[in-house]
């Protein structure tokens, strides 16, 4: 229905009752600000719909606009990364110094969490957002990053053994 | 999946495992999703009709622009240089084929009309010279009279060589 010029504006309100929140949390967990989400949201559903002559059914709907979604975050976060200057970034690392092995309480834990998740180099936050918080498998986050599976399961093992060692470094058991 | 996700995790970092996934992304507005249906039709369509407009305004420039290549101004050169030598070779070749479209006796018609202006023994020369007789068609006593004028002019000698 997305495909067929004539109906593409129905398709597209049907496609966004299946996906809308799940794209929203995709794209906030990769920018991790509610504007730059709406921004990005925005540019993912306007490029999907022009775009939507070009998907041959090869790969799932769902895994087509991920692909877009994925693409538009990442060019979105390198404007970010070049436009910020240094003293504008948030201070992650002078964060991470604080002890928090007392009294530590779920929030606290989802922050050192967050600032974990953070540190991590782009490519290997990307495949911890989609299996831990999408659960998404790897065939699929394949299709996704055009990327292997087994590279992929490589960078979601370290992705989460750097995250392990940091929550260990803050003394959360 | 979700297992086998969790299992995974359960394996390579059992403290992560154990913490509660977050919900960590924030509550969207109630007509949030309404209103981005909207924009985002809206900007397709925008976009769409931009795209076309600037697509025709790309091909207009592109051919604007072609004579700005020094090989295609030389290839728009070199044709108006030949055209301009065609236009001004054209008519030399009409004038030179000018006698070739005439008949015959509309030839011999103009040298007999214009004889005073043609060498005689060029014209005998190149079999062009009328083959009629200059006297045809002139009157007896005409014919008389123009012998009479031109014999009274003859010396002696003149007279020895035709007797």
């Amino acid at each position: 229905m997305l495909c067929d010029p004539l109906r593409r504006e129905e398709g597209f309100r049907q496609m966004m009752e299946l996906y809308q929140e799940k794209l929203y949390s995709l794209i906030f967990r990769m920018t991790r600000s509610v504007d730059d989400t709406h921004d990005v949201l925005q540019e993912t559903l306007v490029k999907v719909l022009l775009n939507a002559e070009r998907f041959k059914g090869n790969s799932s709907l769902y895994t087509w606009v991920y692909r877009i979604a994925v693409n538009e975050s990442i060019t979105f976060l390198k404007k970010r990364k070049r436009r910020m200057t240094s003293e504008l970034e948030p201070d992650i690392h002078g964060q991470t110094d604080q002890g928090l092995a007392a009294g530590i309480t779920e929030t606290e834990v989802h922050r050192v969490l967050k600032e974990a998740i953070e540190l991590l180099p782009e490519k290997q936050r990307i495949v911890f957002n989609l299996r831990y918080f999408e659960e998404l498998g790897y065939q699929q986050m394949s299709e996704i990053l055009e990327t292997s599976v087994g590279s992929l399961k490589a960078s979601y093992h370290h992705a989460v053994k750097k995250i392990e060692n940091h929550l260990q470094s803050v003394q959360i058991s | 999946m979700k297992d086998e996700i969790r299992k995974e995790l359960e394996d390579i970092a059992p403290r992560l495992a154990k913490i509660q996934r977050p919900e960590d992304v924030p509550q969207v507005e109630g007509k949030f999703f309404h209103n981005l249906k909207v924009d985002v039709l809206q900007a397709y369509k925008d976009r769409k009709v931009a795209g076309t407009a600037r697509t025709k305004e790309t091909a207009w420039w592109s051919f604007l622009a072609l004579p700005k290549r020094p090989a295609i101004a030389m290839a728009f050169a070199t044709m108006a240089l030949l055209v301009v030598t065609t236009v001004l070779m054209w008519p030399k070749q009409k004038e030179e084929n000018v006698f070739a479209e005439l008949k015959t006796e509309e030839i011999y018609t103009y040298i007999e009309e214009n004889i005073d202006d043609f060498e005689v023994e060029l014209l005998m020369q190149s079999g062009l010279a009328p083959q009629k007789s200059l006297f045809q068609g002139m009157e007896e006593d005409g014919l008389e009279d123009y012998i009479l004028d031109e014999i009274q002019g003859w010396d002696e000698d003149e007279w020895n060589d035709i007797l």
